[in-house]
């Protein structure tokens, strides 16, 4: 059910309800008024009737004698003006009715004497004489009996139909049932109109939720008021917005790291290829010694340069993933030293020489980190120098750099080398044993320690890479 | 005798690969490092049988290569690293006759190569084998000009064996090129035809047993 229904439903419910009641308790209330209205006035006319009875009656009383007597003469002072809708009893025996009904009250009153002197008094009765007020209904018709003892002798009896006062009250209790069902129509409508009218900006927010939920992380509302749907509203397009930004954040790491599987799969196809094919060879061709030698060669040097590629590609996951590391203080120039130590080797072979250019700063850092930046920095300087050529390893108050007067890279390829397997030339560097994994590690290890790497390069001259402190955090 | 064959692929140690696995079939193999120098030395004079062509080269790539080689009148087998639809689709429509995913194993690249080179020349007509002649067509076998009768299972293997001569012929690609691939008999049935042949054609040493691989028959001269 919709909420503009239940509200609606629940208003109209409670309004139906709460009317009825009070019209109940209304009508009661007015009955019973009108019914102490008639009986008061009936009594009235009662005592004047018994009154004038009386008075008739005692003005010959002295010349009567004998019950046959007694009784004409009540008989003919009842008659006239008197006794219309009356009954006279004489010694609690009827004697005239002019009533359509027959009493059968005196038993009772005999009965109850002892509450109908506080009924009496209620009315405002003479509580000696005993008198009583009875509410009878037959069928649909509703009688007003009234009995007072004038004398011992005589009893008198007034009833009259108050049928009228209830079948008008119910009269009244339907008309204000068929308007309250009427109001409660009107109502209903108007309500429904109007809660639809103020949940509208719900139904905008049902809307551009769905849209979210359907894959339009751009879904938001436009029109919104002051109020607190508008803030609900307003809350909503918050949430959207960083439910974008966070999608479009994982979407944009999650083709980076398509990108990196497709070029490491790619990667791994050649010497896959070499090592397949030669060992193929081996097994199904005699070949020459020589061609032996050199297969099984090439299968060795390809299986390290793979596993090289492994611990380079486990080195940058699990850089990646970090976010702090451990740092402890270390001196530039020993790092230099060490680094100068584990690529002396292989520069000797090009008869490259190193300089180190150091004063006594310390920086803080892991140092086989660092170690490994540096030498992956030397290795590509190595590649990129000629026969005979200097690497200067250099730190200054900024950062840690290597220079070399190699080739220097492509202004056009610049921007792309960070990035894992690429590299410039590519036939060259697999002649080298490259992975094209060096920077990538370089720039995580210097992300890792509050830097960025920083590429300058001159084609011909050679390139200057190292790491630039991001803010002051030595 | 057999056919002239560029290979057209800038990993050094892939190319002489290709090339020693062409050799030992027979083939000669003209070994090319990039785009640039293929497209010089096709100015010249020259007539090739076939060319293996990898996609990704220094210079001039190989769809650009392409063309060049088929103006020349050189069918193309495209050697691509990458698996996907859209290089091969390119490679084919293009014009190349085939092409080979690396990695890829021996005898595919041999029999790639062969079917390509018998759609722009006829099959020979007759293989020999010291004494022994076979003539594909006829399917006849003589040794020392006597007919010796083959049964076809017999004639399928043998023919296998001396196309792609010097080189060993595991069980398995024998059984998946004579029954079909879906055939998963025993490898022991191959051994018994093996032994049928050698017996037929007395070829007890040519035909050598390669531990754990399967067959080869030697003949060099």
């Amino acid at each position: 059910m919709k909420l503009s229904t239940k509200i609606s439903a629940a208003a109209v419910g409670l309004l139906l309800l709460l009317s009825q009641i009070f019209s109940i308790w209304n009508l009661y209330k007015t009955k019973e008024q009108i019914l102490n209205n008639t009986v008061q006035f009936e009594w009235k006319e009662l005592e004047k009737d018994a009154r004038e009875f009386e008075e008739k009656y005692k003005s010959k009383e002295n010349y009567i004698t004998g019950e046959r007597a007694q009784k004409y003469w009540a008989r003919v002072s009842f008659q006239g003006n008197l006794g219309i809708d009356s009954v006279l009893y004489y010694k609690k025996q009827e004697l005239i009715n002019n009533t359509p009904y027959v009493f059968a009250v005196i038993d009772q009153i005999k009965q109850k004497t002892g509450e109908a002197a506080l009924e009496a008094q209620k009315y405002g009765m003479d509580a000696d004489r005993c008198s009583r007020t009875f509410l009878e209904e037959i069928g649909e018709t509703h009688l007003l009996i009234l009995y007072q003892e004038i004398n011992e002798t005589f009893q008198m009896l007034r009833s009259r139909d108050i049928s009228d006062i209830y079948r008008e009250s119910r009269e009244i209790f339907l008309q204000g049932m068929a308007a309250a069902f009427l109001l409660a129509f009107l109502l209903l409508v108007v309500l429904a109109i109007a809660v639809k009218r103020i949940l509208r900006p719900f139904y905008g927010l049902r809307d551009a939720a769905n849209r979210i939920a359907a894959g339009d992380y751009g879904g938001r509302i436009e029109k919104y008021g002051n109020d607190e749907v508008g803030e609900v509203a307003q809350s909503f397009n918050c949430m959207a917005q960083c439910v974008q930004d966070h999608v479009s954040r994982m979407e944009e790491t999650n083709e980076k790291q398509r990108r990196l599987l497709g070029a490491l799969s790619h990667e791994l196809k050649t010497p896959m290829t070499g090592i397949q094919g030669y060992a193929e060879l081996l097994q199904k061709v005699e070949l020459s010694p020589e061609r032996q030698a050199k297969a099984l060669n090439y299968i060795e040097e390809e299986c390290k340069r793979l596993s090289r590629l492994s611990v380079k590609m486990l080195q940058i996951v699990e850089l990646s993933g970090e976010e702090q590391i451990e740092k402890e203080p270390l001196s530039v120039r020993e790092l230099f030293e060490q680094a100068e130590e584990i690529t002396r080797h292989r520069l000797k072979k090009k008869h490259i020489s190193l300089q180190i250019e150091a004063g006594e700063e310390m920086i803080e850092g892991d140092r086989d980190m660092l170690l490994s930046f540096l030498t992956n920095l030397i290795d590509n300087a190595r590649k990129a120098g000629s026969e005979g050529s200097t690497i200067c390893l250099i730190a200054k108050e900024d950062g840690l750099f290597v220079q070399d007067e190699g080739r220097g890279i492509p202004k056009e390829d610049a921007a792309r080398i960070v990035e894992p397997f690429y590299m410039v030339d590519k036939s060259r560097a697999r002649k080298e044993g490259g992975a094209g994994l060096g920077l990538a590690l370089c720039s995580q290890i210097a992300r890792l320690h509050g830097a960025r790497l920083q590429i300058e390069s001159r084609m011909g001259e050679g390139s200057c890479i190292g790491m630039r402190w991001e803010t002051d955090v030595r | 005798m057999k056919a002239d064959i560029l290979v057209i692929e800038d990993a050094e140690h892939i190319n002489e690969l290709i090339c020693i696995n062409l050799e030992t079939a027979g083939y000669t193999a003209v070994p090319f490092y990039d785009g640039d120098a293929v497209s010089e030395h096709l100015k010249q004079e020259v007539q090739y049988d076939l060319a293996l062509l990898d996609v990704m080269l220094p210079g001039k790539d190989g769809f650009a290569l392409l063309p060049e080689l088929k103006a020349k009148n050189i069918p193309v087998i495209f050697l691509t690293a990458r698996g996907d639809l859209a290089s091969k689709v390119k490679g084919l429509k293009e014009g190349a006759e085939d092409y080979l995913v690396k990695p890829f194993e021996m005898l595919e690249l041999l029999v790639r190569v062969e079917k390509v080179l018998g759609r722009y020349h006829k099959e020979e007509e007759c293989l020999r084998v010291r004494d022994v002649e076979i003539y594909p067509k006829e399917r006849v076998v003589k040794k020392a000009g006597v007919e010796i009768p083959f049964k076809p299972m017999e004639f399928d293997c043998l023919m296998l064996l001396v196309k792609y001569k010097n080189i060993a012929i595991s069980r398995e690609e024998l059984l998946n090129h004579l029954w079909g691939v879906e055939f998963e008999g025993e490898t022991r049935t191959i051994d018994v035809h093996i032994a049928r042949i050698r017996k037929k054609l007395d070829f007890g040493d040519i035909i050598k047993t390669v531990p754990r691989i399967g067959y080869r028959l030697e003949d060099r001269k």
